[in-house]
């Protein structure tokens, strides 16, 4: 029923940028560098693939390895840069760089397939005669055991030393420094880890959509990653994945519910930030505090 | 001498007795033997014939029986033959009879049944009399004629008739699927749908040959009724009856139910619930035959509406002269040609097209523009055209409702895929319409081609959608990227006079694209292109590449660009001291949406464009009206381009009676869609691309502000044309 | 060298529409540590208001004070309702700026409509003049001119007067300024306000330029980002020189290279992370 295989396609879409967003808490919520940038890592994944395969008449397995490894060479040259800086100032440098980055794809003509992007990416059908890609739930099992593989790993990642280590790192540089840690390297390393994530979970897209487009290296993607790392609580990767998840699905019914969805979008932001900073996980305490602002404390 | 007289006499008494026991079942041919005999050899020629028809039932049937007989009756009449009737034969093996009337002398036997089709010819061959068989054309030869009906184009007079006086439901109801039935079925169907695609139609079959079963007709006709038919249209034989009865008895306890009858005309007896009839008469084509003989006797004979006779039955007083002139004026486009009606004879194919012409309900249209965004005024004002267009016919074709479900694209690609899934799989649009941007048209294609769902482009240039390799399900109402930019190129060249140009067009597919083509054939007329300036997309600031161009080398600037960059173009032109010298010449959306704002720094400028407010033509006067008592003001080139595509998918949805499951039918309608639209007449080329009037305009000056005037129009563009 | 007259002055009237638009940016950011991402929809908004002070009165001067007046009191009013949450941590900062930011702008598109709109320049400054051997449009002179002039005036200011001094030390420490009995908080809120009515004032300043229209809010935005990484974060001079020297990289490189224009910009980007991170004038401000 074409129903049913609808909400399918939309689950795989929303499975693989929530693996981003949770990929991306092990750079802005552990480590807190705050990234406008990365969503070009996702990008440049569908990119490499789509070029890879259309350009390069590459196979559908190599063009989604080559995506990747695109994406994390660009990330590996870039992060050292970036984890000399942080804060307001990792975030202009990721910002900059990002439209660095999107600025190429948009004017890089025929390869690039600038402003239009890239069409006909065309997916493989697995090579296993009785799993098919090109069916809305053969690929969605692909999505789902892709998740599957990356949230096993970001938990183990992020409750082993090197992951704790993130969280002290963000709270006291330089007392990690004193302590001997090399901060600037594991900042790098977490970067090119998280670029990791976005870079696969982009290929993976490039090969859903049969198309990437410029809008992929966009900078409101990574704005919007963002908010579902907030959202979803900052600490938290499955919080982020939930959240990331929902924004997108969200979005694409705001969209088609209002022609004023990026004021309610805008919204949200204030929102969120406002009242829920902690993220969702918090939505309980929030609540108890505004209630004893107002309620308790007699000004209404 | 007494005793001769008594044996006489007794011999007299045998022979009467004897012939009165022998002859008994023979009474008039053993009495008529000498008679015939005497007749046989008075005319040596064939002219005075004895002509039979067979029937299976009742010669007084108002229906099949009566009508064979009575045509023939009446041609007997008229040639002067002797005619003689043998009813209530059955619907078995009638071959001891026909021999019978062959060893009589007869001359032609119409065997009125078509369950007689296999026997007659037998006998024919065997007995050297010619027979007259029902719809089986193959029997043909020297002896066996064989009479074909085409009633479907009758019945579907009487579908208009029905689908005009309805209040919404009408059934047919058939005691069997033959051909003949099957054919007026589909007829009726059809006649209905053109003029009532709402209306619901339905179909029951009381049994496999139930022709004389009147209980079963009655009771399949009484659950027609109950499900709200008002009219019944009715194939049975002796089965109509009891669907006359039963509507007779529907229309006591309050129901106002019509019943339309085939063959026969049953007006003597039930005028109380006959509507009409498609009637059968066969006295022409039996005269046909019978001069035939010793001739072309042995052919298809075929009873048409062309003919005369099929037809209606005169209709009753009470049906309104409007909708007579209807049933009348459908007529006449049957017998022209303008309109077709299907000869389906296969129950298959009959069941088929029953589907088919089942009104879908409604029509769910997608709409993908832009309306967040730097885009955002174009895809508003294409928006503002389609619903325009539909609000003017009430949201309704033919009876079909159209629903418009708005998607934003915000000039995004991605997120025009994702609105686009969302459309076509969660809302389940039946085509969708848009796009705006050539960016997005592209990838909107693919996914077009790939979902197998029809895209209208109204706006958006991208040649690839309706090149060489274009997708079946791709249309483009409006005009690809260059086809207006040739003609102009060449009107540049020939008819301004410039010799050397520069060009300026944003450094992306759709500026290249244009430019391209422009420069293709001016420099083909004999122009020069000496700069060619390309801008990043949405550049405002032109300053760095105007001030590449020295004005006084060259006599005209081709430029592309849309929205705030057209603005600031014009009015920076004018600020470096390039106009007005420089002749600025450019295609129509330069000034789209823009034109108040650029007020006089557009002034004499030229352009080749599809569609200007101040074209005089019928549509274009009822669009502006519209327009005007809608929006205020005049439209713009957007509006225009959506309103459009909203006529031109309104005829093609009208095209398949607002019944779009068949995609394959669809698009075919959409390929043939020919109008007269506000900018001139459309239609497509067989790659999906409009061919239409360029409009060459010049911007002037006037009380109201500035404004476009047409100084000359090239027609019949398409997207391969060259001077 | 017609050419490269062309190109210089193109280029500064660019540098000194950034200039405008990225001081009242990185001034903020260095007395509050913020980046305001909100910046870009004061601007729009003061120049669609100007937009229809001109209509009504068609006064532009009178179009530059309202638009500046209105985006001035937005961010007044944005600082009173958020301005704890301003302060707090950093995504917190860019998420509320950014929700801002959309929800300005399609507020803008609401009231205005999305079709885009020209300011006139003031009578007496349109046309254009000989200058260096080409003519030149005279607003854009002005511009120029007025660049100088404000970035002469606001150079004494920070450097040589009190309440220069002032800012300045709130800048470089904060807690200390406020040990020193700086009512630190004042100063922020009216270098926040006055940046935002600066934006404003850019965004009508900027119309008979670039127009006035839905998008230019973010693109104006990411230049100066671009500006800020070059010139440093929170230095004013730093802001001035970066813009010169992206507007003037920005139009040699769409004249030279117009395929590669928009990389042009950014390419300093890369340039300057690799040789300076914390750009021309930056201090080390990433605390």
């Amino acid at each position: 029923m074409v129903l049913r295989e609808y909400w399918i396609n939309l689950c795989s879409q929303a499975l693989l940028y929530a693996t981003v967003a949770a990929g991306l808490v092990l750079l802005v919520g552990k480590t807190g560098l705050p990234s406008l940038g990365h969503g070009v890592f996702f990008g440049l994944g569908g990119y490499g693939t789509a070029m890879a395969i259309t350009r390069l008449g590459m196979n559908p397995w190599g063009a989604l390895v080559s995506g990747v490894l695109l994406s994390v060479a660009v990330a590996a040259c870039f992060a050292p840069l970036a984890a000399r800086t942080k804060n307001i100032g990792f975030l202009t440098i990721t910002l900059a760089f990002g439209q660095v980055i999107w600025g190429l794809a948009t004017r890089g003509g025929e390869f690039t397939g600038g402003e239009n992007g890239i069409t006909g990416v065309m997916r493989p059908s697995s090579g296993l005669g009785f799993w098919d890609l090109r069916e809305a739930t053969g690929f969605y099992y692909l999505t789902l055991a892709f998740a599957a593989m990356i949230m096993l790993a970001l938990s183990r990642f992020s409750s082993s030393p090197v992951g704790l280590s993130l969280v002290a790192l963000r709270d006291s540089p330089s007392r990690m420094m004193s302590m001997g840690y090399n901060v600037h390297m594991r900042k790098t390393m977490v970067f090119i880890i998280s670029a990791s994530v976005a870079a696969m979970s982009g290929t993976l897209s490039a090969i859903y959509n049969g198309y990437v487009g410029p809008s992929a290296l966009d900078w409101r993607l990574s704005a919007q990653l963002m908010l579902a790392v907030v959202v979803g609580g900052a600490h938290s990767i499955w919080g982020a994945f939930l959240s990331g998840a929902g924004l997108h699905v969200l979005k694409i019914y705001l969209t088609g519910f209002t022609e004023r969805w990026p004021m309610v979008l805008g919204l949200i932001y204030v929102i969120v930030v406002v009242i829920l900073p902690e993220g969702l996980t918090s939505f309980g305490s929030q609540v108890k505090r505004i209630k004893f602002v107002f309620l308790d404390r007699g000004c209404l | 001498m007494k005793r001769k007289t008594f044996i006489l006499c007794m011999l007299v008494v045998a022979g009467m007795v004897l012939a009165a026991c022998g002859g008994a079942a023979e009474e008039a041919p053993a009495a008529a033997e000498p008679v015939e005999e005497v007749a046989a050899e008075e005319e040596a020629a064939p002219t005075v014939l004895k002509v039979a028809v067979a029937i299976p039932a009742s010669q007084t049937d108002q229906g099949w029986n009566q009508q064979g007989a009575d045509s023939a009756i009446a041609m007997a009449n008229n040639l002067g033959l002797e005619i003689e009737v043998a009813e209530n034969l059955g619907y078995g093996d009638i071959t001891p009879v026909l021999r019978d009337l062959a060893d009589r002398g007869f001359d032609m036997v119409i065997c009125h049944a078509s369950g007689y089709q296999t026997v007659c010819p037998e006998v024919a061959a065997e007995t050297g009399m010619h027979v007259v068989v029902v719809e089986n054309p193959g029997a043909v030869s020297d002896l066996v004629a064989d009479v074909e009906t085409q009633a479907q184009e009758v019945s579907y007079l009487a579908g208009v008739l029905a689908g005009k006086l309805t209040s919404g439901t009408v059934g047919v109801v058939v005691s069997g699927e033959p051909p003949t039935w099957n054919f007026m079925t589909v007829g009726f169907a059809e006649g209905v749908a053109s003029v009532n695609p709402g209306a619901e139609v339905l179909y029951s079959v009381i049994g496999e040959a139930a022709y004389e079963d009147a209980a079963g007709a009655k009771r399949v006709t009484e659950a027609q009724l109950a499900a709200g038919a008002d009219i019944i249209f009715g194939m049975g034989d002796g089965a109509s009856f009891g669907m006359v009865q039963a509507i007779q008895e529907h229309n006591a306890s309050g129901g106002e139910a019509w019943f339309i009858d085939v063959i026969g005309d049953k007006s003597a007896d039930y005028s109380d619930v006959l509507l009409t009839s498609v009637l059968w008469d066969y006295t022409n084509i039996y005269t046909q035959m019978v001069n035939n003989i010793g001739g072309d006797y042995g052919q298809v004979y075929t009873m048409d509406v062309a003919s005369g006779d099929v037809r209606l039955l005169d209709l009753p007083d009470w049906v309104p002269a409007d909708i007579a002139q209807a049933v009348d004026d459908a007529k006449a486009a049957i017998l022209s040609g303008d309109v077709s009606v299907s000869a389906v004879s296969d129950s298959g194919v009959m069941q088929a097209r029953l589907a088919s012409l089942k009104s879908a309900g409604s029509v769910k249209v997608g709409v993908l523009n832009p309306t967040t965004g730097g885009l955002a005024i174009f895809g508003e004002q294409s928006n503002s055209g389609i619903r325009l267009f539909f609000a003017s016919v009430d949201h309704k074709v033919g009876g079909t409702p159209v629903d418009l479900i708005f998607a934003d694209t915000a000039g995004d690609p991605q997120q025009a895929l994702d609105q686009a899934r969302r459309l076509v799989e969660e809302e389940e649009v039946d085509f969708l319409m848009g796009v705006v941007n050539s960016a997005v048209v592209v990838p909107m294609a693919e996914y077009a081609d790939t979902a197998q769902v029809p895209l209208l482009i109204v706006i958006g240039g991208a040649t690839a959608a309706t090149g060489p390799e274009r997708s079946p399900y791709v249309f483009r109402v409006s005009m690809a990227n260059g086809q207006q930019d040739r003609p102009l190129g060449w009107y540049a060249a020939s008819e301004l006079g410039l010799g050397t140009a520069a060009t300026f067009a944003w450094d992306f597919l759709v500026g290249a694209e244009r430019a391209d083509a422009f420069t293709s054939i001016f420099v083909e007329a004999g122009g020069d292109v000496v700069s060619e300036q390309k801008p990043p997309l949405g550049t405002v600031d032109y300053g760095p590449f105007i001030s590449q161009v020295d004005p006084t080398e060259i006599d005209g600037i081709y430029a592309f660009f849309a929205g705030p960059g057209a603005i600031s173009f014009l009015q920076q032109l004018g600020e470096f001291g390039v106009t007005p010298s420089v002749q600025i010449v450019a295609s129509g959306y330069l000034t789209a949406g823009v034109l108040d704002a650029m007020g006089e720094t557009a002034i004499g400028l030229v352009q080749a464009t599809q569609y200007t407010p101040v074209l005089e033509n019928l549509e274009n006067a009822s669009f502006l009206s519209l327009y005007d008592g809608d929006v205020g003001g005049e439209p713009g080139v957007y509006v225009e381009e959506g309103y459009l595509g909203g006529q031109v998918a309104s005829a093609a949805i009208a095209a398949v009676n607002g019944n779009l499951t068949d995609k394959e039918a669809f698009l075919g309608a959409l390929a043939s869609v020919t109008l007269d639209t506000p900018a001139g007449p459309f239609r497509f080329d067989d790659h999906g691309q409009a061919v239409r009037n360029t409009y060459i305009t010049r911007v002037v000056s006037t009380d109201d502000g500035v404004e476009h005037e047409v100084i000359d129009t090239i027609e019949d563009v398409a997207q391969t044309w060259a001077p | 060298m017609r050419f490269f007259v062309f190109q210089v002055l193109n280029g500064l009237t660019t540098g000194s529409l950034l200039f405008y638009f990225a001081s009242g940016l990185t001034v903020v950011f260095g007395l509050m540590r913020m980046l305001n991402l909100a910046h870009g929809a004061l601007f729009l908004l003061g120049g669609y208001v100007g937009y229809s002070v001109q209509m009504v009165t068609g006064n532009f001067a009178l179009a530059t004070a309202a638009g500046a007046v209105v985006a001035g009191a937005t961010g007044l009013v944005l600082q009173k309702t958020f301005l704890t949450t301003f302060l707090r941590s950093t995504f917190n900062q860019v998420l509320l700026t950014l929700g801002i930011a959309f929800v300005i702008g399609n507020c803008v598109q609401w009231i205005w409509g999305s079709a885009p709109k020209t300011i006139s320049a003031p009578a007496v400054l349109k046309g254009a003049i000989d200058i260096f051997g080409i003519r030149y449009p005279l607003y854009r002179v002005f511009l120029i001119g007025l660049a100088v002039i404000s970035g002469a005036g606001l150079w004494i200011f920070w450097e040589r007067s009190k309440l220069g001094a002032v800012v300045r030390a709130c800048v470089d420490d904060r807690d200390m300024a406020a040990a020193m009995g700086i009512s630190v908080d004042r100063v922020t809120f009216t270098v926040f306000s006055i940046g935002s009515a600066v934006a404003g004032l850019t965004g009508v300043l900027g119309g008979p330029v670039i127009g006035v229209s839905i998008g230019l809010d973010f693109d104006i935005l990411l230049l100066a980002v671009v500006v800020m990484v070059v010139g440093g974060l929170g230095s004013l001079g730093g802001a001035f020189l970066a813009s010169i020297l992206v507007g003037l990289i920005d139009a040699f490189g769409k004249a030279s290279f117009p395929e590669l224009s928009y990389f042009t910009i950014f390419a300093p980007v890369i340039v300057i992370l690799l040789v300076r991170p914390s750009g021309l004038f930056g201090k080390a401000f990433d605390e």
